[in-house]
C-alpha cells in the first residue's frame, strides 16, 4: 500500500502540473475503489457510477486544495461526502425504511451458505453493512476502509468487530452452528 | 474496550484462527458474551471470506463510459473557466482603462490651470456662434463655393497657404482694377476671405463688389450682393 501510496502521489504532483495521462492513471488505481465504496453505501449502481464521476471530476477541479498529507484519505473524503450528499437526496426523495421491519427472520432458513450471508449482512445497519461489505465483499484493506470511512485504523477495526458480533447474533437464531 | 475488540478483530482475521487459541485469550479477560460471540464470529470467519465478490465484467466498461464522462466534464470546466477569466480580464481591464481614462481626466481637470483667453480665443469664447452656421470650417468653405465664382477665373486653391498669397495677388489687382473686372475681382476676394473664415475682409470684399455692381448698374448682381451681405453679417451678429 504504501509503494502504491507514493507512487499515486507522485501521480497527483504530475497531474497537478498537467500530465493529463498522470490523471488517467490516477483513476484506474482509484476508480474502482471508489465505485465499490459508493455502491455498497447507496445499493444502486447507477448512483455509484455517477458519485465515480463526481469524485474524480473534483479530484482534478479541486487538486489544488490537496494539501499533500494522505491522497487515500482527501478522494475517499471526496468519495464519502459525496455518497452522504446522494443519500441525503434519495431520503428526502424516498419514503424511510424502517430498520425494524428488517428482522431476522427475512433472512433464509435455507442451510448456511455465502448468499444467506449476504443476505443478512445487508439486512444490518447502514454502518455496519458498509464497513462488512467493504471488508468481506469487497476485499479492500483496513488502510483503505479507514481512508474511505475517514476513522482512524483501530476505530476501523472496532466498528467491523461490533458490525461482526450484530451480524453474529442475526444469523445465530438460524444457524445452529453459530 | 476498544483496543480490545481492535486485537480480537486482528485475531479473527489475520490472527490465530484455532478456536481455542481465541477461546483462551477471552477468557483471560472473564467475559462469558464475549467468548460466546467470538466463537460464533470465528465460525462465521470462512463464509465471510467466500463472501468477495468476483470483479464484475460490466464494471471495466462502466468505468471506462465513466472516465469518459468525467474527461469531458474537465474539459468543459476549462472551457467554462477560460470563458470566464478571459470574460473576467475584459471586464476587469476595462474597468481598469475606464478608471485610468476617467482619473486622468479629472487630474486633469483638477490639476491643469483654466487657459487664459487671449486675443485670439477671446471672440470665440464670448461669441462661440461669430462665425456663419453655414460655413464653420475653412475645409467647408472652400467646398460650399458658391457657383459665383463661374464670373472669375480663381483657380481652385487647396491649401490655406496658397489662398492667402492669392488673396494678397487679387487684392493688388482689384485695387487697380475697374468696371466688370473690379467687380470680379471683389467677388473672387469675398470667396476668397470666405475660404480663409476671415468674416471681416469677406464682408469688405463683399461691399466693394456691391458699389462696383451699382455704379455698372447691374441690378442683378446688386440684389445680389445686398443679400449676401445680410446673410452674412446677419449670422455673425447671431
Amino acid at each position: 500500500m504504501d509503494a502504491l501510496a507514493s507512487s499515486t502521489e507522485e501521480l497527483f504532483d504530475r497531474m497537478r502540473r498537467g500530465d493529463h495521462a498522470a490523471f488517467d492513471r490516477l483513476y484506474e488505481a482509484y476508480a474502482s475503489k471508489v465505485l465499490a465504496y459508493a455502491r455498497t453505501v447507496l445499493r444502486d449502481d447507477g448512483k455509484a457510477a455517477d458519485i465515480v464521476q463526481q469524485v474524480f471530476t473534483n479530484v482534478y477541479t479541486a487538486r489544488s486544495s490537496f494539501r499533500g498529507e494522505n491522497l487515500d484519505a482527501w478522494i475517499f473524503a471526496i468519495a464519502r461526502n459525496a455518497c452522504l450528499r446522494q443519500k441525503r437526496v434519495d431520503t428526502r426523495s424516498m419514503p424511510l425504511i424502517d430498520p425494524d421491519a428488517i428482522r431476522a427472520d427475512d433472512v433464509s432458513m435455507s442451510p448456511i451458505d455465502v448468499e444467506v450471508v449476504r443476505k443478512a449482512v445487508d439486512s444490518l445497519p447502514d454502518d455496519d453493512r458498509v464497513i462488512i461489505r467493504l471488508r468481506y465483499f469487497d476485499d479492500l484493506s483496513y488502510n483503505d476502509i479507514s481512508a474511505m470511512l475517514g476513522i482512524s485504523l483501530t476505530l476501523t477495526k472496532v466498528r467491523l468487530f461490533r458490525a461482526r458480533r450484530r451480524l453474529a447474533l442475526v444469523l445465530h437464531p438460524h444457524f445452529k452452528d453459530l | 474496550m476498544e483496543a480490545i475488540e481492535s486485537l480480537l478483530m486482528d485475531m479473527l482475521d489475520d490472527g490465530p484462527i484455532d478456536a481455542s487459541e481465541v477461546e483462551a485469550y477471552v477468557l483471560e479477560h472473564n467475559d462469558r458474551t464475549l467468548v460466546s460471540d467470538m466463537q460464533r464470529m470465528h465460525t462465521m470467519s470462512p463464509l465471510l471470506k467466500q463472501c468477495v465478490l468476483p470483479p464484475r465484467a460490466s464494471d471495466v466498461e462502466l468505468l471506462k463510459n465513466v472516465h469518459s464522462s468525467v474527461q469531458h466534464s474537465i474539459s468543459q470546466h476549462l472551457l467554462f473557466a477560460r470563458s470566464l477569466w478571459s470574460g473576467l480580464g475584459v471586464t476587469v481591464g476595462g474597468g481598469l482603462l475606464w478608471l485610468a481614462v476617467s482619473q486622468w481626466s479629472g487630474d486633469t481637470k483638477d490639476t491643469l490651470p483654466p487657459v487664459a483667453p487671449t486675443s485670439i480665443t477671446r471672440p470665440l469664447r464670448e461669441a462661440p456662434s461669430i462665425e456663419p452656421q453655414t460655413h464653420n470650417t475653412a475645409r467647408e468653405l472652400r467646398s460650399e463655393r458658391s457657383p459665383v465664382t463661374a464670373l472669375g477665373e480663381m483657380n481652385f486653391v487647396r491649401d490655406d497657404r496658397e489662398l492667402q498669397q492669392e488673396r494678397e495677388r487679387r487684392t493688388v489687382v482689384a485695387k487697380h482694377a475697374t468696371g466688370g473686372d473690379a467687380y470680379r475681382q471683389y467677388r473672387d476676394l469675398f470667396h476668397i476671405n470666405l475660404a480663409l473664415a476671415d468674416t471681416n475682409e469677406a464682408v469688405a470684399s463683399l461691399r466693394a463688389a456691391h458699389r462696383w455692381a451699382v455704379r455698372l448698374g447691374d441690378v442683378a448682381a446688386a440684389t445680389r450682393c445686398e443679400k449676401e451681405l445680410n446673410d452674412l453679417v446677419g449670422s455673425a451678429a447671431r
